[in-house]
Order: C-alpha cells, then sequence, then structure tokens
C-alpha cells in the first residue's frame, strides 16, 4: 500500500496511463475478488463486473490507498467503464504533480 | 419425554498474548510462559502512565487466515483475530469449510444446518480501536495541514475509513462471523466488559440446551490497543494495573501477597465449537468437554470494584453449581478470575473457601495471558476445555507467597478431575460462572 502520490518508478514525472491502468486493473479485481485478467479497461463497472453501491464504495477506498490523495466516491458519478476510472485516476495525479 | 439436550465442546481456537494459535497457547500455558513487555515508548509522550507493562499480541497472519483486501482495510483488528480463533475453532471440529461466495469472502460448514447455528460473541470495548483512529484523523488532520510542515502533530491515518461505522459497532464480530460462515441462527453480542466471554459462551450453552440451535460458535474477541495508549491509560489511571518490579517478568502474580494490579493484554480471542451431543457423536467428533451449567448474578455495588462481602460472587457459584446438578464438592478444578488486583483477588479466594473449601485446584490464566476483558473468559473456558480432556492443568504463575490456604496449582501436573469451573466477575459488577465436565 502507498500513500504516496508519486510512485517511486517515476521519479516524480507524471506517470504513465498504461502503469496506472495496470495497477487499477490489479485493485478492481482484488476488491470485486475477480480472476486476474477479468477486468479491461473497457469492462463496464456495474454492467459487467456486477459492483454495486457499496463494491464502489470498496473500490474508491482501495483506490485512496492504493494512490493516496483525495480520491473521493462523489467523483464516480456518470464513470461506466474501468478506463474511466483510470483517467480519472491520471487526472488526479497529474495535478498532484503540477501543484 | 424428549431427553433432555447436553452441549459439547468439539473444537476450540485461540489467539491471545502467549499464543498465535490454540496449540501454541496451550503449551506455553502448560510451560508456565506468560507474555510481559513494555508499553510503546511514545505511549510516555502522552501521560504520565503509572503502569509500564502490557501483554502484546503476536502478529496475526493475514494470509494465514485468508482474508482479502476488503477485510484488511475494513475490518478492526478485534474482528479479524476473532475470526482467527473461531475459524481454528470450527477446523479442530473436523468441520470443512465450502465457499460459498468468493466476492464475499464466505464459506458454509459442511453437514451443518445453517438456520439451526448461532454466533454468541463476547467484547467489552468492540472496535474502539477503529474508532479512535479514525478520531485521530478527524480532529487533527485538517489542523495540521493548515499548520504547515514545520508544526508537529501527532501522526495519524491518513484517510476517513468510510466504513469505520461497522468497524466500531461491539456486534462487528459477531456478525462478520455469521457471514464468514453463513450462520443463520441467533447472533448475538454480550458487552459485559471481564465477563462477557463466559456469558456468551452461557448464554450459547443454553440456546443449544434449550432447542434454539443445534450448534454454535461462542467465546469472546477484544482488541485494546490504540496509536496513542488512550485505553491502557484509561486502565491505568483508574489504578486497575500492575505495577513495574525489578523484574518485569515476574510483575504478573495473582493471589500472590506482592500482587500490584492486573497485566492488560493488548488483546485476545477465544472461540468454542458447541454441539448439541447427540449430533457431535453422530458425526464422529471428538469431545474435548461438556458444559453442564452457566448462571449470572449482579453485584449491584460499584463500577470499578467487586463487592467486598462477595455474597453475589458465591451466589453465581452455587447457582452454576444448581443448573449443573451437582455438589460443590464435586468441582476439582477452578480457573479463577484471578486478574491479581488487591480486592478482586482476597474477595475471589474467600469466596472459593467459602463455597468450596481448601482441598479444590485453582489457577488463573490471566497470570500467563494478561487481562484480555472481553476475550478472557472464553480464553479461560477453552483451558478448562483443555484441561478437562487432557487431564492436566497449568501452573498459576509467580505465586511465591499465597494469600489464601487454597491448593493453587504450581506447577503443570496430571490432575484427575471430572467437574471445572470458570468464573469471570466484570467491572460494572457482572458476575457469571460456567461449569464443565469431563466427557465418557
Amino acid at each position: 500500500m502507498t500513500t504516496d502520490l508519486r510512485p517511486e518508478e517515476n521519479n516524480g514525472e507524471i506517470p504513465p496511463a498504461r502503469g496506472i491502468t495496470s495497477r487499477v486493473l490489479t485493485v478492481v479485481e482484488e476488491v470485486l475478488s475477480l480472476d486476474a485478467g477479468t477486468a479491461r479497461p473497457d469492462s463496464t463497472i456495474l454492467g459487467e463486473l456486477g459492483a454495486d453501491s457499496l463494491d464502489m464504495l470498496s473500490l474508491f477506498t482501495a483506490l485512496q490507498q492504493e494512490f493516496g490523495g483525495t480520491v473521493s466516491l462523489d467523483d464516480a458519478q456518470g464513470m461506466e467503464t474501468l478506463q474511466d476510472v483510470v483517467d480519472y485516476i491520471t487526472r488526479l495525479q497529474a495535478a498532484a504533480d503540477a501543484g | 419425554m424428549q431427553a433432555e439436550r447436553r452441549v459439547v465442546i468439539t473444537g476450540a481456537g485461540a489467539f491471545c498474548a502467549n499464543g498465535e494459535d490454540v496449540d501454541a497457547f496451550w503449551q506455553n500455558c502448560l510451560a508456565g510462559k506468560g507474555a510481559v513487555e513494555r508499553v510503546p515508548d511514545h505511549w510516555h509522550d502522552y501521560a504520565d502512565l503509572r503502569s509500564t507493562l502490557w501483554a502484546p499480541l503476536p502478529e496475526l497472519d493475514l494470509d494465514r487466515l485468508g482474508a482479502n483486501r476488503n477485510e484488511r482495510s475494513q475490518r478492526d483488528p478485534v474482528v479479524l483475530i476473532g475470526e482467527w480463533a473461531a475459524r481454528q475453532a470450527l477446523e479442530r471440529a473436523g468441520h470443512e469449510l465450502v465457499m460459498t461466495d468468493r466476492r464475499a469472502n464466505a464459506f458454509a460448514v459442511a453437514g451443518i444446518d445453517a438456520e439451526r447455528a448461532g454466533v454468541f460473541v463476547g467484547t467489552g470495548i468492540g472496535g474502539a480501536h477503529s474508532f479512535l483512529g479514525n478520531f485521530s484523523h478527524h480532529i487533527l488532520h485538517r489542523a495540521s495541514r493548515r499548520a504547515g510542515q514545520e508544526a508537529r502533530f501527532p501522526a495519524h491515518p491518513d484517510r476517513f475509513n468510510p466504513f469505520v461505522v461497522s468497524m466500531m459497532m461491539p456486534n462487528a464480530t459477531a456478525a462478520h462471523l455469521g457471514q464468514k460462515f453463513t450462520f443463520h441462527g441467533p447472533n448475538l453480542t454480550a458487552s459485559i466488559a471481564c465477563a462477557a466471554g463466559t456469558v456468551a459462551i452461557g448464554q450459547a450453552y443454553r440456546s443449544i440446551r434449550g432447542g434454539e440451535v443445534d450448534a454454535a460458535l461462542a467465546g469472546g474477541s477484544e482488541y485494546l490497543s490504540d496509536d496513542y495508549g488512550a485505553i491502557f491509560h484509561g486502565f491505568d489511571t483508574a489504578r486497575t494495573l500492575v505495577q513495574d518490579c525489578a523484574v518485569p517478568a515476574t510483575a504478573n502474580r495473582p493471589f500472590d501477597e506482592k500482587r500490584s494490579g492486573f497485566l492488560l493484554a493488548q488483546g485476545g480471542a477465544g472461540f468454542l465449537w458447541l454441539e448439541e451431543r447427540e449430533a457431535a457423536l453422530g458425526r464422529g467428533a471428538t469431545v474435548l468437554a461438556e458444559v453442564v451449567g452457566f448462571a449470572q448474578t449482579f453485584d449491584a455495588h460499584n463500577m470499578m470494584s467487586i463487592a467486598p462481602d462477595g455474597r453475589q460472587v458465591e451466589r453465581v457459584l452455587r447457582a452454576a453449581l444448581d443448573d449443573a446438578g451437582v455438589s460443590a464438592a464435586a468441582i476439582e478444578y477452578i480457573n479463577a478470575h484471578g486478574t491479581g488486583t488487591r480486592v478482586n483477588d482476597a474477595v475471589e479466594s474467600e469466596v472459593i473457601a467459602r463455597v468450596f473449601g481448601p482441598r479444590v485446584r485453582v489457577n488463573s490464566t490471566k497470570g500467563l495471558t494478561g487481562h484480555s476483558i472481553g476475550a478472557s473468559g472464553a480464553l479461560e473456558a477453552v483451558v478448562c476445555a483443555l484441561s478437562l480432556f487432557h487431564q492436566r492443568t497449568h501452573p498459576c504463575p509467580n505465586l511465591r507467597d499465597p494469600i489464601a490456604d487454597l491448593a493453587f496449582v504450581t506447577s503443570s501436573e496430571p490432575l484427575e478431575m471430572t467437574h471445572a469451573i470458570s468464573q469471570s466477575f466484570a467491572f460494572g459488577g457482572h458476575n457469571a460462572a460456567l461449569v464443565f465436565r469431563r466427557h465418557g
């Protein structure tokens, strides 16, 4: 678990989306107890992955553990696929890096 | 006329300061091996502590427990150590756990009618650890950011856990166990301080005997630690805790003239798997011991101290004997409450002498585990069951100068016994006692 907004491997640079994608998918698979490789960027969160509102709370709690900062469930409105989550985390990371 | 339903113990589990599982716990008890260490240094930054000793827990192996990511972040330690002890009890009873819901990490217990299985849990303070951690975030996080990096603020969690309500509620352990093992019968929490574990087992015994359920997980779980030692401070400022001495390992000495208070444990968990006897025998289970009696009384005297006349303690023991249908002379072994406080041990030893006379063997498990409050009675019930099964019990540690002319167990030795009693007396004034019988 890390609470550092700047992952070590990126030396503080804006992290590449692909690294974030991999970590988001792993978190999703752990939170929803899915087989490795099941979650894909185009997976729909509520549909294909079958997440309910409490799962979303668990997911965003875990994302905050994973990426630190202020990951908020309030920001989940309108997110349909895991790519939406990846984009959201990427924006947060970039904002944290810039600010 | 329907035959009386009897209640047997077919599995036991433990996690406490002197044992990461029931086997290590039992072996360390027999060896007279306890746990005493200094409290964390930084606790002294927050309070002038009179006591500096406690009994810390071993590290809980969450991989061995099988806890998933959600459980690790959404369960208080009191729940996880409780599950570990409960899981041991089920597995040692010979039950196979079959996963039924991967996302919930939930199991069915093969061969058990889930609607006839209950959960009975004792705890003193439930998830206070989670409450205090989130409280420290609540009051410190924004303030520390406003104050800037130069200001020194105590370390605190970097997030407010959105699951804190379900982590701090006293019934969290019972609810978690009910979900984990998919038991749909009564699911109760007894929050009765130091008697909680004993009462939980007693209620489970009554539930099975009365036909409400056929089997039950029964025990106690407690986690008494927080980042700043506030829980410890609470017990310390009430002047209940053991004082330091030249050799800290000898500080915890129930029933000794030089006793100075109880050794607070970081926590603990003990669970029994109780079954209706015919069902247990029918599936070929090994019976550790039988539960044959239970009673409760209340002092109505003082929130923090046992009534000095011991009348309600005497009454609870006589009522438990009546429930078991045995006389005081039938009891060969007493697992005493035995905290090591001046008042408790004096009153308790007087009542034991009054009810049972000087021949009954007496020991204190708290002398080895420290006092784990809501788990203590459950761990002591585990000791009673194993003592009856193995016909051997553990020594009363550090007892050099006994306060009473009682037959204290001073070494681990074979002990022929048919009946044993475990008794617990709680802050608030609650008294409870269980009677166990050797089976077979």
